[in-house]
């Protein structure tokens, strides 16, 4: 794997389950030692002096929780105090990112009586509050409501350009909505990276028709992928899409149409597809 | 000066750390203050019930020994495993100014403040049956600060070898009966074949000492004084491998 990221860029790292995502932000946040390379992080050599590194980066680890008994505030301003805040400036802190979170209102009640949205925001809201120039987050909206999700990305959204964020999800729309950078990875590769417009073009089309319930259904002209029972056809325009959608229900299938999204372009580069020579579109078979 | 202020932002992070993890802990949840206690005193009760009042005195002694040590080494490896393997607690404060050593005394620091009633428990009975001077336990402060050290510096490092969250609670019941409770902590290493079977664990080499200062047991001063040294170089040691061999940052 040979990856450089750019100072104030948010980059989201994309893949399926075991693409070695984690183990990426592992390495990179000096937590887990590879067996050999190269890693620079803000101009060190983060191998032979993570220590130089450490208190300019923060990372909330996937599956982190806050510890139960203590409070948002509490812990906010004790992991400030920890990353070398002063007393005063740690409360400070500590109340701006409480507030920006939406968790001021809850700043006194301990973790065990919040919702799991709230913990995961505290911890949001800890690495937030640390200035940290660069900063990980392993899958940080995972289990978050939409309206807890949106406040997260208001949050990182504000640090964009101030800070250097590298961001793990399974949310695609997350990844649209944040990234400056997307990067693909499967089997510890990177398989792509761009920007999202950049990675949206290697799909073909603009609409995606999700067919199902046929086995033997004919897409002629269309590019199109088989995914487990569901087929997705990949179409220019609108019109098209609506064309497509209603002859695959006159057959007696079922078809929803949207536009492509990012998932379309993991489908496309990490599901296994092959091109189908005989018809010149590509199935999973 | 560097070195000094340095030395200050540890303790003031151990601390920190005490008042989160172990203050906020004894204020909102107390019923684990007692549970120190219980081992080290059943074993006092016992003692008492079957040996009369002189063990009563080495099982006080024990006791306090026990409790110093457990507040520290034993239990810190289950708390110690769990903030690393099941909050993942660890993992966020590789990144911080705490290093292995002052996240360990953080959390020995938590421990003994769950552990204080007990203690206290154990000076007013020592000292409602003993009537000891001050200047006894200005002699024996240091010893027990020292086993409190070295137990935990000891059960942290073994800790991050723990893949699992279970283990770490069976480790610390392992240790605690290894070094609490088998070498002769309840009972005085004159009952062995040689009493220098005391040096092989902390906890009796505090209450080897303890029962020497207090109960004036005839131990030879060689004895004392290779304890308290092998003590202190222990505690050093430990804190050494501590902060070098931990595995305070993983390896899978």
């Amino acid at each position: 794997m040979d990856l450089n990221v750019n100072r104030g860029r948010l980059v989201t790292l994309l893949g399926p389950n075991g693409a070695g995502k984690t183990t990426l932000v592992r390495i990179l946040t000096t937590e887990l030692k590879p067996s050999k390379g190269r890693l620079t992080i803000l101009g060190e050599d983060a191998l032979r002096n993570p220590e130089r590194i450490r208190h300019r980066i923060v990372s909330i680890p996937q599956e982190a929780k806050p510890i139960y008994f203590v409070t948002p505030y509490e812990l906010v301003f004790s992991y400030l105090v920890f990353r070398g805040f002063s007393i005063s400036d740690a409360r400070i802190e500590a109340r701006r990112a409480l507030e920006e979170l939406g968790l001021w209102e809850v700043r006194d009640k301990v973790m065990n009586n919040l919702s799991g949205g709230f913990k995961r925001r505290a911890l949001v809201a800890m690495v937030l509050a640390s200035g940290a120039e660069l900063i990980f987050l392993d899958e940080p909206t995972t289990g978050l409501d939409v309206f807890s999700r949106r406040s997260v990305w208001d949050a990182l959204a504000r640090l964009k350009g101030e800070a250097t964020v590298v961001l793990t999800t399974h949310y695609i729309e997350e990844a649209e909505f944040l990234s400056d950078e997307v990067v693909m990875l499967n089997n510890g590769s990177v398989v792509a990276r761009g920007t999202v417009d950049e990675l949206l073009s290697k799909v073909e089309g603009e609409y995606v028709v999700e067919a199902y319930g046929l086995d033997k259904p004919v897409f002629e002209g269309y590019s199109y992928v088989k995914l487990n029972n569901r087929y997705l056809v990949y179409v220019n325009s609108s019109e098209e899409s609506s064309l497509v959608a209603k002859e695959y229900a006159k057959m007696g299938g079922k078809a929803l149409v949207r536009r492509k999204t990012l998932e379309d372009v993991v489908i496309r580069l990490v599901g296994g597809w092959s091109n189908d020579e005989a018809s010149g579109d590509l199935d999973s078979n | 000066m560097m070195r000094l202020q340095g030395i200050w932002t540890q303790i003031k992070l151990v601390v920190v750390f005490a008042w989160l993890y172990g203050w906020l802990a004894v204020v909102r949840e107390p019923f684990w203050l007692v549970s120190s206690l219980l081992t080290p005193l059943s074993i006092v009760v016992i003692m008492t019930i079957f040996g009369g009042l002189h063990y009563l005195y080495l099982g006080l002694l024990g006791g306090l020994a026990m409790t110093v040590s457990a507040s520290g080494g034993f239990t810190i490896i289950g708390d110690a495993v769990y903030l690393r393997l099941e909050l993942k607690f660890q993992s966020m404060l590789l990144n911080t100014r705490l290093n292995p050593v002052s996240y360990t005394l953080g959390l020995a620091l938590s421990e003994l403040t769950y552990a204080l009633p007990g203690l206290a428990i154990f000076i007013v009975l020592i000292q409602a049956t003993l009537r000891e001077p001050a200047s006894t336990y200005l002699l024996a402060t240091p010893v027990l600060a020292l086993e409190w050290v070295t137990a935990s510096m000891l059960g942290f490092t073994l800790s991050t070898f723990l893949s699992d969250v279970r283990y770490g609670w069976s480790l610390s019941g392992i240790l605690g009966f290894l070094l609490g409770t088998l070498p002769p902590v309840f009972y005085p290493a004159y009952l062995l074949p040689t009493p220098y079977i005391a040096l092989v664990s902390p906890v009796s080499i505090a209450s080897t000492v303890l029962q020497y200062l207090m109960l004036k047991v005839n131990y030879p001063s060689m004895l004392i004084k290779l304890g308290v040294l092998t003590l202190l170089a222990e505690a050093l040691v430990f804190t050494v491998v501590a902060l070098r061999k931990s595995r305070w940052r993983s390896v899978k």
